[in-house]
Protein backbone atom coordinates (compact mmCIF):
# COMPACT_ATOMS: atom_id res chain seq x y z
CA UNK A 1 0.00 0.00 0.00
CA UNK A 2 1.56 3.35 -0.99
CA UNK A 3 2.40 5.59 1.93
CA UNK A 4 1.65 9.29 2.18
CA UNK A 5 5.42 9.86 2.15
CA UNK A 6 5.69 8.09 -1.19
CA UNK A 7 2.96 10.27 -2.67
CA UNK A 8 4.64 13.38 -1.26
CA UNK A 9 7.91 12.28 -2.89
CA UNK A 10 6.15 11.99 -6.26
CA UNK A 11 4.42 15.36 -5.81
CA UNK A 12 7.71 17.08 -4.99
CA UNK A 13 9.56 15.57 -7.95
CA UNK A 14 6.68 16.41 -10.31
CA UNK A 15 6.65 20.02 -9.15
CA UNK A 16 10.41 20.31 -9.72
CA UNK A 17 10.02 19.01 -13.27
CA UNK A 18 6.89 21.01 -14.08
CA UNK A 19 4.75 17.91 -14.44
CA UNK A 20 1.08 17.81 -13.53
CA UNK A 21 0.03 14.33 -12.50
CA UNK A 22 -3.73 13.82 -12.26
CA UNK A 23 -4.80 12.20 -8.97
CA UNK A 24 -6.14 9.12 -10.74
CA UNK A 25 -2.76 8.54 -12.43
CA UNK A 26 -0.73 8.72 -9.23
CA UNK A 27 -1.12 5.15 -7.93
CA UNK A 28 0.14 3.77 -11.26
CA UNK A 29 2.97 6.29 -11.48
CA UNK A 30 4.02 5.44 -7.95
CA UNK A 31 3.83 1.72 -8.69
CA UNK A 32 6.16 2.11 -11.67
CA UNK A 33 8.51 4.32 -9.63
CA UNK A 34 8.71 1.63 -6.95
CA UNK A 35 9.51 -1.00 -9.60
CA UNK A 36 12.37 1.24 -10.75
CA UNK A 37 13.54 1.66 -7.15
CA UNK A 38 13.74 -2.12 -6.85
CA UNK A 39 15.76 -2.31 -10.08
CA UNK A 40 18.15 0.37 -8.82
CA UNK A 41 18.68 -1.59 -5.59
CA UNK A 42 19.70 -4.63 -7.63
CA UNK A 43 22.36 -2.59 -9.43
CA UNK A 44 23.55 -1.06 -6.15
CA UNK A 45 23.93 -4.51 -4.66
CA UNK A 46 26.43 -5.52 -7.34
CA UNK A 47 28.83 -2.89 -5.93
CA UNK A 48 30.21 -2.40 -9.42
CA UNK A 49 33.57 -0.70 -9.07
CA UNK A 50 34.44 1.66 -11.87
CA UNK A 51 36.33 4.85 -12.31
CA UNK A 52 34.23 5.81 -15.32
CA UNK A 53 32.52 9.08 -14.51
CA UNK A 54 30.50 9.14 -17.71
CA UNK A 55 30.60 5.71 -19.30
CA UNK A 56 30.34 5.44 -23.05
CA UNK A 57 29.25 2.06 -24.37
CA UNK A 58 30.95 0.54 -27.38
CA UNK A 59 29.84 -2.90 -28.53
CA UNK A 60 32.66 -5.37 -28.65
CA UNK A 61 34.99 -3.26 -26.52
CA UNK A 62 37.29 -5.67 -24.73
CA UNK A 63 36.01 -8.65 -26.70
CA UNK B 1 -4.76 -10.31 -65.53
CA UNK B 2 -2.78 -9.40 -62.43
CA UNK B 3 -0.94 -11.76 -60.11
CA UNK B 4 -3.63 -11.04 -57.52
CA UNK B 5 -6.17 -12.75 -59.80
CA UNK B 6 -3.88 -15.61 -60.79
CA UNK B 7 -3.49 -17.76 -57.68
CA UNK B 8 -0.05 -19.25 -57.38
CA UNK B 9 1.64 -16.81 -59.77
CA UNK B 10 3.05 -14.60 -57.01
CA UNK B 11 6.06 -16.18 -55.27
CA UNK B 12 5.90 -16.07 -51.49
CA UNK B 13 9.48 -15.40 -50.42
CA UNK B 14 11.47 -12.25 -51.01
CA UNK B 15 14.27 -14.24 -52.62
CA UNK B 16 11.85 -15.99 -55.00
CA UNK B 17 10.15 -12.70 -55.89
CA UNK B 18 13.47 -10.98 -56.67
CA UNK B 19 14.52 -13.91 -58.89
CA UNK B 20 11.12 -14.08 -60.63
CA UNK B 21 11.06 -10.34 -61.30
CA UNK B 22 14.65 -10.43 -62.61
CA UNK B 23 13.76 -13.30 -64.98
CA UNK B 24 10.60 -11.54 -66.14
CA UNK B 25 8.33 -14.34 -64.92
CA UNK B 26 6.20 -11.75 -63.16
CA UNK B 27 6.29 -7.97 -63.04
CA UNK B 28 6.95 -5.92 -59.93
CA UNK B 29 3.60 -4.20 -60.50
CA UNK B 30 1.82 -7.57 -60.44
CA UNK B 31 3.57 -8.48 -57.20
CA UNK B 32 2.64 -5.18 -55.58
CA UNK B 33 -0.98 -5.31 -56.74
CA UNK B 34 -1.23 -8.79 -55.22
CA UNK B 35 0.19 -7.54 -51.91
CA UNK B 36 -2.23 -4.60 -51.84
CA UNK B 37 -5.14 -6.95 -52.57
CA UNK B 38 -4.16 -9.19 -49.65
CA UNK B 39 -4.03 -6.18 -47.34
CA UNK B 40 -7.39 -4.88 -48.60
CA UNK B 41 -8.94 -8.29 -48.01
CA UNK B 42 -7.81 -8.93 -44.44
CA UNK B 43 -6.19 -6.02 -42.70
CA UNK B 44 -9.45 -4.64 -41.41
CA UNK B 45 -9.36 -7.63 -39.07
CA UNK B 46 -5.60 -7.78 -38.34
CA UNK B 47 -4.73 -4.08 -38.00
CA UNK B 48 -1.11 -4.37 -39.13
CA UNK B 49 -1.09 -1.17 -41.21
CA UNK B 50 -1.71 2.43 -40.20
CA UNK B 51 -0.81 3.87 -43.62
CA UNK B 52 -0.84 2.36 -47.11
CA UNK B 53 1.53 4.04 -49.58
CA UNK B 54 -0.37 2.76 -52.63
CA UNK B 55 0.68 5.42 -55.16
CA UNK B 56 4.30 5.30 -54.10
CA UNK B 57 4.29 1.51 -54.20
CA UNK B 58 2.97 1.39 -57.75
CA UNK B 59 5.46 4.07 -58.84
CA UNK B 60 8.38 2.18 -57.29
CA UNK B 61 7.21 -1.09 -58.84
CA UNK B 62 6.87 0.59 -62.24
CA UNK B 63 10.41 1.90 -61.92
CA UNK B 64 11.69 -1.63 -61.29
CA UNK B 65 9.82 -2.97 -64.32
CA UNK B 66 11.12 -0.15 -66.52
CA UNK B 67 14.69 -0.77 -65.34
CA UNK B 68 14.37 -4.43 -66.24
CA UNK B 69 12.90 -3.60 -69.64
CA UNK B 70 15.83 -1.27 -70.27
CA UNK B 71 18.33 -3.96 -69.33
CA UNK B 72 19.55 -2.04 -66.30
CA UNK B 73 20.94 -4.00 -63.34
CA UNK B 74 18.33 -4.81 -60.70
CA UNK B 75 18.86 -4.75 -56.96
CA UNK B 76 18.83 -7.85 -54.72
CA UNK B 77 15.28 -7.06 -53.59
CA UNK B 78 13.85 -6.07 -56.96
CA UNK B 79 10.08 -5.93 -56.79
CA UNK B 80 9.90 -7.21 -53.20
CA UNK B 81 7.03 -5.54 -51.31
CA UNK B 82 7.83 -4.55 -47.73
CA UNK B 83 6.54 -2.24 -45.00
CA UNK B 84 8.04 -0.45 -42.02
CA UNK B 85 7.11 0.15 -38.39
CA UNK B 86 5.59 3.61 -38.28
CA UNK B 87 8.58 5.10 -36.49
CA UNK B 88 10.55 5.01 -39.77
CA UNK B 89 10.49 8.30 -41.64
CA UNK B 90 8.66 8.14 -44.98
CA UNK B 91 8.84 11.17 -47.24
CA UNK B 92 5.48 12.90 -47.37
CA UNK B 93 4.14 11.26 -44.19
CA UNK B 94 4.20 12.30 -40.55
CA UNK B 95 6.05 9.77 -38.40
CA UNK B 96 3.41 8.55 -35.94
CA UNK B 97 5.68 6.40 -33.72
CA UNK B 98 2.44 4.81 -32.55
CA UNK B 99 1.24 8.06 -31.02
CA UNK B 100 -1.55 10.57 -31.40
CA UNK B 101 0.85 13.40 -30.51
CA UNK B 102 3.47 12.83 -33.24
CA UNK B 103 0.82 12.02 -35.86
CA UNK B 104 0.22 15.76 -36.00
CA UNK B 105 3.83 16.56 -36.89
CA UNK B 106 4.80 17.91 -40.30
CA UNK B 107 5.34 15.30 -43.03
CA UNK B 108 8.91 14.06 -43.43
CA UNK B 109 10.95 15.62 -46.21
CA UNK B 110 13.05 12.51 -46.76
CA UNK B 111 13.00 8.78 -46.11
CA UNK B 112 14.83 7.19 -43.20
CA UNK B 113 18.24 5.92 -44.27
CA UNK B 114 17.13 2.29 -44.17
CA UNK B 115 14.02 3.02 -46.24
CA UNK B 116 16.28 4.69 -48.82
CA UNK B 117 18.53 1.62 -48.80
CA UNK B 118 15.58 -0.72 -49.35
CA UNK B 119 14.52 1.42 -52.30
CA UNK B 120 18.05 1.33 -53.71
CA UNK B 121 17.91 -2.47 -53.45
CA UNK B 122 14.72 -2.48 -55.56
CA UNK B 123 12.26 -3.17 -52.73
CA UNK B 124 8.84 -1.54 -52.91
CA UNK B 125 7.38 0.26 -49.88
CA UNK B 126 3.75 -0.70 -49.28
CA UNK B 127 3.10 1.28 -46.10
CA UNK B 128 3.66 2.01 -42.42
CA UNK B 129 2.85 -0.43 -39.65
CA UNK B 130 1.10 -0.31 -36.30
CA UNK B 131 3.20 -0.29 -33.13
CA UNK B 132 3.04 0.30 -29.40
CA UNK B 133 3.11 3.99 -28.53
CA UNK B 134 6.66 5.38 -28.77
CA UNK B 135 7.90 1.77 -28.78
CA UNK B 136 7.38 1.43 -25.01
CA UNK B 137 5.46 -1.81 -25.32
CA UNK B 138 5.66 -5.59 -25.46
CA UNK B 139 2.03 -6.32 -26.43
CA UNK B 140 1.23 -4.79 -29.85
CA UNK B 141 -1.74 -3.03 -28.28
CA UNK B 142 -2.32 0.67 -28.93
CA UNK B 143 -4.97 2.94 -27.43
CA UNK B 144 -5.04 5.23 -30.48
CA UNK B 145 -4.95 2.84 -33.45
CA UNK B 146 -6.21 -0.40 -31.94
CA UNK B 147 -4.15 -3.55 -31.51
CA UNK B 148 -2.27 -5.40 -34.17
CA UNK B 149 -3.79 -8.88 -33.99
CA UNK B 150 -1.82 -12.09 -34.27
CA UNK B 151 -2.59 -13.61 -37.70
CA UNK B 152 -2.10 -17.11 -36.23
CA UNK B 153 -4.96 -16.42 -33.79
CA UNK B 154 -6.53 -12.93 -33.96
CA UNK B 155 -7.69 -13.16 -30.34
CA UNK B 156 -4.04 -13.07 -29.30
CA UNK B 157 -1.30 -10.46 -29.09
CA UNK B 158 1.35 -10.02 -31.75
CA UNK B 159 3.80 -8.87 -29.10
CA UNK B 160 5.42 -5.48 -29.35
CA UNK B 161 6.41 -2.97 -29.90
CA UNK B 162 6.95 -3.98 -33.56
CA UNK B 163 3.55 -5.69 -33.57
CA UNK B 164 2.43 -4.51 -36.99
CA UNK B 165 5.79 -5.47 -38.50
CA UNK B 166 5.31 -9.04 -37.32
CA UNK B 167 1.61 -9.16 -38.24
CA UNK B 168 2.22 -7.94 -41.80
CA UNK B 169 4.66 -10.77 -42.50
CA UNK B 170 2.77 -13.45 -40.57
CA UNK B 171 -0.44 -12.55 -42.42
CA UNK B 172 1.40 -12.99 -45.73
CA UNK B 173 0.87 -9.40 -46.89
CA UNK B 174 4.60 -8.83 -47.44
CA UNK B 175 7.55 -11.25 -47.22
CA UNK B 176 9.74 -8.88 -45.18
CA UNK B 177 9.25 -5.88 -42.92
CA UNK B 178 11.40 -3.59 -40.81
CA UNK B 179 11.03 -3.01 -37.09
CA UNK B 180 13.01 -1.78 -34.14
CA UNK B 181 14.24 -3.46 -30.98
CA UNK B 182 15.27 -1.62 -27.81
CA UNK B 183 14.53 -4.32 -25.25
CA UNK B 184 13.06 -7.13 -27.36
CA UNK B 185 10.65 -5.43 -29.76
CA UNK B 186 11.72 -7.56 -32.73
CA UNK B 187 12.45 -10.77 -30.82
CA UNK B 188 9.20 -10.98 -28.82
CA UNK B 189 6.81 -10.34 -31.78
CA UNK B 190 8.84 -12.76 -33.93
CA UNK B 191 8.32 -15.41 -31.25
CA UNK B 192 4.59 -14.77 -30.85
CA UNK B 193 3.92 -14.68 -34.61
CA UNK B 194 6.17 -17.59 -35.63
CA UNK B 195 8.72 -15.55 -37.61
CA UNK B 196 12.43 -15.06 -38.04
CA UNK B 197 13.88 -11.72 -36.99
CA UNK B 198 17.29 -10.12 -36.69
CA UNK B 199 18.46 -7.63 -34.11
CA UNK B 200 21.95 -6.81 -35.35
CA UNK B 201 24.82 -5.59 -33.16
CA UNK B 202 24.19 -2.19 -31.56
CA UNK B 203 25.66 0.35 -33.96
CA UNK B 204 25.55 -1.89 -37.03
CA UNK B 205 22.61 -0.24 -38.84
CA UNK B 206 22.11 3.54 -38.96
CA UNK B 207 18.97 4.81 -37.25
CA UNK B 208 18.87 8.17 -38.98
CA UNK B 209 15.36 9.24 -39.88
CA UNK B 210 13.65 6.98 -37.35
CA UNK B 211 11.85 8.18 -34.24
CA UNK B 212 14.03 7.30 -31.23
CA UNK B 213 12.97 5.63 -28.01
CA UNK B 214 16.15 5.10 -25.98
CA UNK B 215 19.29 6.07 -27.84
CA UNK B 216 21.57 3.89 -25.68
CA UNK B 217 19.66 0.74 -26.62
CA UNK B 218 17.81 1.37 -29.91
CA UNK B 219 18.44 -1.10 -32.75
CA UNK B 220 16.73 -1.56 -36.13
CA UNK B 221 16.26 -4.82 -38.00
CA UNK B 222 14.16 -7.00 -40.30
CA UNK B 223 11.46 -9.70 -39.97
CA UNK B 224 10.97 -12.53 -42.49
CA UNK B 225 9.49 -15.98 -42.83
CA UNK B 226 12.86 -17.62 -43.51
CA UNK B 227 16.56 -17.13 -42.92
CA UNK B 228 17.51 -16.55 -46.56
CA UNK B 229 15.12 -13.59 -46.85
CA UNK B 230 16.31 -12.25 -43.51
CA UNK B 231 19.94 -12.37 -44.62
CA UNK B 232 19.21 -10.86 -48.03
CA UNK B 233 17.33 -7.96 -46.45
CA UNK B 234 19.97 -7.42 -43.76
CA UNK B 235 22.71 -7.30 -46.40
CA UNK B 236 20.78 -4.60 -48.27
CA UNK B 237 20.54 -2.53 -45.08
CA UNK B 238 24.19 -2.63 -44.05
CA UNK B 239 26.76 0.13 -44.33
CA UNK B 240 28.15 3.00 -42.29
CA UNK B 241 26.29 6.29 -42.18
CA UNK B 242 27.89 9.16 -40.31
CA UNK B 243 24.56 10.84 -39.65
CA UNK B 244 23.97 8.37 -36.79
CA UNK B 245 26.86 8.95 -34.36
CA UNK B 246 26.35 5.47 -32.92
CA UNK B 247 26.74 3.76 -36.31
CA UNK B 248 30.04 1.90 -36.39
CA UNK B 249 32.60 2.52 -39.11
CA UNK B 250 32.68 -1.01 -40.46
CA UNK B 251 32.58 -2.47 -43.95
CA UNK B 252 29.51 -4.30 -45.21
CA UNK B 253 29.92 -7.87 -43.96
CA UNK B 254 27.48 -9.75 -46.18
CA UNK B 255 25.89 -12.83 -44.62
CA UNK B 256 23.77 -14.23 -47.47
CA UNK B 257 26.66 -16.32 -48.70
CA UNK B 258 27.48 -17.50 -45.17
CA UNK B 259 24.24 -19.06 -44.00
CA UNK B 260 24.71 -22.30 -45.95
CA UNK B 261 27.92 -23.03 -44.04
CA UNK B 262 25.92 -24.74 -41.31
CA UNK B 263 27.11 -25.40 -37.81
CA UNK B 264 30.66 -26.57 -38.63
CA UNK B 265 33.17 -25.10 -36.22
CA UNK B 266 30.62 -23.24 -34.10
CA UNK B 267 30.69 -23.86 -30.34
CA UNK B 268 27.08 -23.64 -29.18
CA UNK B 269 25.62 -23.72 -25.67
CA UNK B 270 22.19 -23.05 -24.22
CA UNK B 271 21.59 -20.57 -21.41
CA UNK B 272 20.39 -21.88 -18.08
CA UNK B 273 19.79 -20.37 -14.63
CA UNK B 274 18.10 -16.98 -15.07
CA UNK B 275 17.01 -17.89 -18.61
CA UNK B 276 15.08 -20.97 -17.46
CA UNK B 277 13.57 -19.50 -14.33
CA UNK B 278 9.92 -18.55 -14.69
CA UNK B 279 9.55 -19.75 -18.30
CA UNK B 280 6.44 -21.83 -18.94
CA UNK B 281 7.00 -25.48 -19.92
CA UNK B 282 6.40 -24.87 -23.62
CA UNK B 283 9.13 -22.24 -23.76
CA UNK B 284 11.57 -24.60 -22.06
CA UNK B 285 10.61 -27.44 -24.39
CA UNK B 286 11.26 -25.14 -27.36
CA UNK B 287 14.71 -24.32 -26.00
CA UNK B 288 15.47 -28.01 -25.53
CA UNK B 289 14.40 -28.81 -29.10
CA UNK B 290 16.56 -26.02 -30.49
CA UNK B 291 19.54 -27.05 -28.36
CA UNK B 292 19.25 -30.65 -29.52
CA UNK B 293 18.96 -29.64 -33.17
CA UNK B 294 22.00 -27.37 -32.85
CA UNK B 295 24.04 -29.97 -30.99
CA UNK B 296 24.32 -27.65 -27.98
CA UNK B 297 25.19 -30.09 -25.23
CA UNK B 298 26.49 -27.58 -22.70
CA UNK B 299 24.21 -25.42 -20.57
CA UNK B 300 25.81 -22.27 -19.19
CA UNK B 301 24.87 -19.74 -16.58
CA UNK B 302 25.22 -16.08 -17.56
CA UNK B 303 26.29 -14.21 -14.42
CA UNK B 304 24.58 -10.90 -13.78
CA UNK B 305 21.68 -11.41 -16.22
CA UNK B 306 19.03 -10.29 -13.72
CA UNK B 307 21.00 -7.14 -12.91
CA UNK B 308 21.56 -6.50 -16.63
CA UNK B 309 17.83 -6.63 -17.16
CA UNK B 310 17.32 -4.23 -14.24
CA UNK B 311 19.86 -1.82 -15.68
CA UNK B 312 18.25 -1.97 -19.14
CA UNK B 313 14.91 -1.20 -17.48
CA UNK B 314 16.32 1.91 -15.78
CA UNK B 315 18.16 3.23 -18.84
CA UNK B 316 15.06 2.78 -20.99
CA UNK B 317 12.76 4.40 -18.46
CA UNK B 318 15.04 7.39 -17.89
CA UNK B 319 16.03 8.09 -21.50
CA UNK B 320 12.55 7.51 -22.92
CA UNK B 321 11.00 9.80 -20.36
CA UNK B 322 13.56 12.54 -20.89
CA UNK B 323 12.84 12.41 -24.63
CA UNK B 324 9.14 13.05 -24.05
CA UNK B 325 9.41 15.44 -21.11
CA UNK B 326 8.08 18.47 -23.01
CA UNK B 327 4.93 16.61 -24.11
CA UNK B 328 4.53 15.05 -20.66
CA UNK B 329 4.29 18.62 -19.38
CA UNK B 330 2.06 19.99 -22.14
CA UNK B 331 -0.12 17.08 -23.29
CA UNK B 332 -0.06 14.21 -20.77
CA UNK B 333 -3.67 13.28 -21.50
CA UNK B 334 -2.82 12.67 -25.17
CA UNK B 335 -0.49 9.75 -24.36
CA UNK B 336 -1.66 6.15 -24.28
CA UNK B 337 -2.32 5.65 -20.54
CA UNK B 338 -0.22 2.48 -20.58
CA UNK B 339 2.87 4.42 -21.65
CA UNK B 340 2.14 7.77 -19.97
CA UNK B 341 2.32 6.51 -16.40
CA UNK B 342 5.63 4.75 -17.02
CA UNK B 343 7.07 7.84 -18.70
CA UNK B 344 5.93 10.03 -15.80
CA UNK B 345 7.62 7.69 -13.32
CA UNK B 346 10.77 7.57 -15.46
CA UNK B 347 11.00 11.35 -15.61
CA UNK B 348 11.52 11.36 -11.86
CA UNK B 349 14.30 8.76 -11.59
CA UNK B 350 17.40 10.08 -9.81
CA UNK B 351 20.37 10.61 -12.14
CA UNK B 352 22.51 8.38 -9.91
CA UNK B 353 20.28 5.37 -10.73
CA UNK B 354 20.71 6.02 -14.44
CA UNK B 355 24.50 6.42 -14.26
CA UNK B 356 24.86 3.29 -12.14
CA UNK B 357 22.86 1.38 -14.76
CA UNK B 358 25.13 2.67 -17.55
CA UNK B 359 28.22 1.69 -15.56
CA UNK B 360 26.87 -1.82 -15.12
CA UNK B 361 26.96 -2.26 -18.88
CA UNK B 362 30.74 -2.50 -18.84
CA UNK B 363 30.66 -5.09 -16.04
CA UNK B 364 28.09 -7.27 -17.81
CA UNK B 365 29.94 -6.89 -21.09
CA UNK B 366 32.98 -8.43 -19.39
CA UNK B 367 30.82 -11.34 -18.20
CA UNK B 368 29.63 -11.97 -21.75
CA UNK B 369 33.16 -11.65 -23.15
CA UNK B 370 34.29 -14.45 -20.82
CA UNK B 371 31.46 -16.65 -22.09
CA UNK B 372 32.25 -15.89 -25.73
CA UNK B 373 35.84 -17.01 -25.12
CA UNK B 374 34.37 -20.49 -24.70
CA UNK B 375 31.35 -20.42 -27.04
CA UNK B 376 30.44 -18.77 -30.32
CA UNK B 377 26.67 -18.93 -29.95
CA UNK B 378 24.27 -19.02 -26.99
CA UNK B 379 20.63 -20.17 -27.25
CA UNK B 380 17.99 -18.70 -24.93
CA UNK B 381 14.20 -18.28 -24.96
CA UNK B 382 12.82 -15.11 -26.56
CA UNK B 383 9.87 -14.85 -24.18
CA UNK B 384 8.70 -16.79 -21.14
CA UNK B 385 5.41 -17.76 -22.82
CA UNK B 386 3.59 -17.95 -26.15
CA UNK B 387 1.28 -15.14 -27.33
CA UNK B 388 -1.13 -14.04 -24.56
CA UNK B 389 -4.72 -13.05 -25.23
CA UNK B 390 -5.38 -9.44 -26.23
CA UNK B 391 -6.28 -7.38 -23.19
CA UNK B 392 -4.57 -9.76 -20.81
CA UNK B 393 -2.82 -7.84 -18.01
CA UNK B 394 -1.04 -10.57 -16.06
CA UNK B 395 0.73 -13.84 -16.83
CA UNK B 396 1.36 -16.83 -14.60
CA UNK B 397 5.12 -17.29 -14.28
CA UNK B 398 7.08 -19.15 -11.68
CA UNK B 399 3.94 -20.08 -9.78
CA UNK B 400 2.57 -16.56 -9.43
CA UNK B 401 0.61 -13.97 -11.41
CA UNK B 402 2.86 -11.10 -12.52
CA UNK B 403 2.24 -7.98 -14.67
CA UNK B 404 2.45 -8.97 -18.33
CA UNK B 405 3.99 -5.80 -19.76
CA UNK B 406 6.79 -5.76 -17.22
CA UNK B 407 7.80 -9.36 -17.79
CA UNK B 408 7.72 -10.04 -21.54
CA UNK B 409 11.30 -8.77 -21.88
CA UNK B 410 12.81 -10.89 -19.12
CA UNK B 411 15.04 -12.84 -21.48
CA UNK B 412 15.61 -10.28 -24.23
CA UNK B 413 16.59 -7.23 -22.15
CA UNK B 414 19.92 -8.55 -20.78
CA UNK B 415 21.09 -9.35 -24.31
CA UNK B 416 20.29 -6.04 -26.02
CA UNK B 417 21.67 -4.28 -22.92
CA UNK B 418 25.18 -5.00 -24.27
CA UNK B 419 24.23 -4.78 -27.93
CA UNK B 420 24.79 -8.41 -28.89
CA UNK B 421 23.47 -9.59 -32.27
CA UNK B 422 20.51 -11.98 -32.07
CA UNK B 423 18.55 -13.96 -34.62
CA UNK B 424 15.02 -14.76 -33.48
CA UNK B 425 13.95 -18.25 -34.53
CA UNK B 426 10.41 -19.66 -34.23
CA UNK B 427 9.86 -23.07 -32.69
CA UNK B 428 6.65 -25.06 -32.87
CA UNK B 429 6.17 -27.57 -30.08
CA UNK B 430 2.84 -29.10 -31.06
CA UNK B 431 0.73 -26.51 -29.26
CA UNK B 432 -1.45 -24.00 -31.06
CA UNK B 433 0.99 -21.11 -30.80
CA UNK B 434 4.74 -21.01 -31.47
CA UNK B 435 7.57 -20.08 -29.12
CA UNK B 436 10.76 -18.25 -29.98
CA UNK B 437 14.46 -18.81 -29.43
CA UNK B 438 17.21 -16.21 -29.34
CA UNK B 439 20.38 -17.20 -31.20
CA UNK B 440 22.96 -14.90 -29.64
CA UNK B 441 26.52 -14.24 -30.82
CA UNK B 442 29.34 -11.89 -29.92
CA UNK B 443 29.37 -8.38 -31.39
CA UNK B 444 29.60 -8.11 -35.19
CA UNK B 445 29.06 -11.87 -35.68
CA UNK B 446 25.60 -11.74 -37.23
CA UNK B 447 26.83 -14.47 -39.58
CA UNK B 448 27.06 -16.88 -36.64
CA UNK B 449 23.49 -16.04 -35.58
CA UNK B 450 22.15 -16.60 -39.07
CA UNK B 451 24.11 -19.80 -39.72
CA UNK B 452 22.57 -21.35 -36.62
CA UNK B 453 19.14 -19.92 -37.49
CA UNK B 454 19.38 -21.48 -40.95
CA UNK B 455 20.39 -24.82 -39.48
CA UNK B 456 17.44 -24.75 -37.08
CA UNK B 457 15.14 -23.83 -39.96
CA UNK B 458 16.50 -26.73 -42.01
CA UNK B 459 15.93 -29.04 -39.05
CA UNK B 460 12.23 -28.21 -39.28
CA UNK B 461 11.74 -26.52 -35.93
Amino acid sequence: MPTDDAFREIDAAAATLGLKIAPEWKPNVLMFFEVARGMAKMIDATETITTEAAPVFTPGAGQ
Amino acid sequence: MTAARRPGIAPESATAIAHAVARGDVSAVEIVEAALARIDARDGEIGAFTDITRERALAEANAVDKARAAGAPLGPLAGVPYAVKNLYGIAGHATRAGSKISAGDAPQQTDAVLVARMKAAGAVLIGALNMGEYAYDFTGENAHYGPSRNPLDPTRMTGGSSGGSAAAVAAGYVPVSLGSDTNGSIRVPAAFCGLFGLKPTYGRLPRTGTFPFCDSLDHLGPFATNTADLARTYDALQGHDASDPVCAVRPVEAVSGEIAKGLDGLRIASATGYFRTDAEPGALAALERAAKAAGAEDAIEIPGAAEARAAAFLITNAEGSALHLANLRRRPADFDPDTRDRFLAGAMLPASWYVAAQRYRRAFQANMAAIFARYDVILAPSAPCSAPLLGQKTIHLGGRDVPLRANMGLYTQPISFVGLPVAAVPVRTGGAMPYGIQVIAQPWCEDHCLRVAAALEAAGL
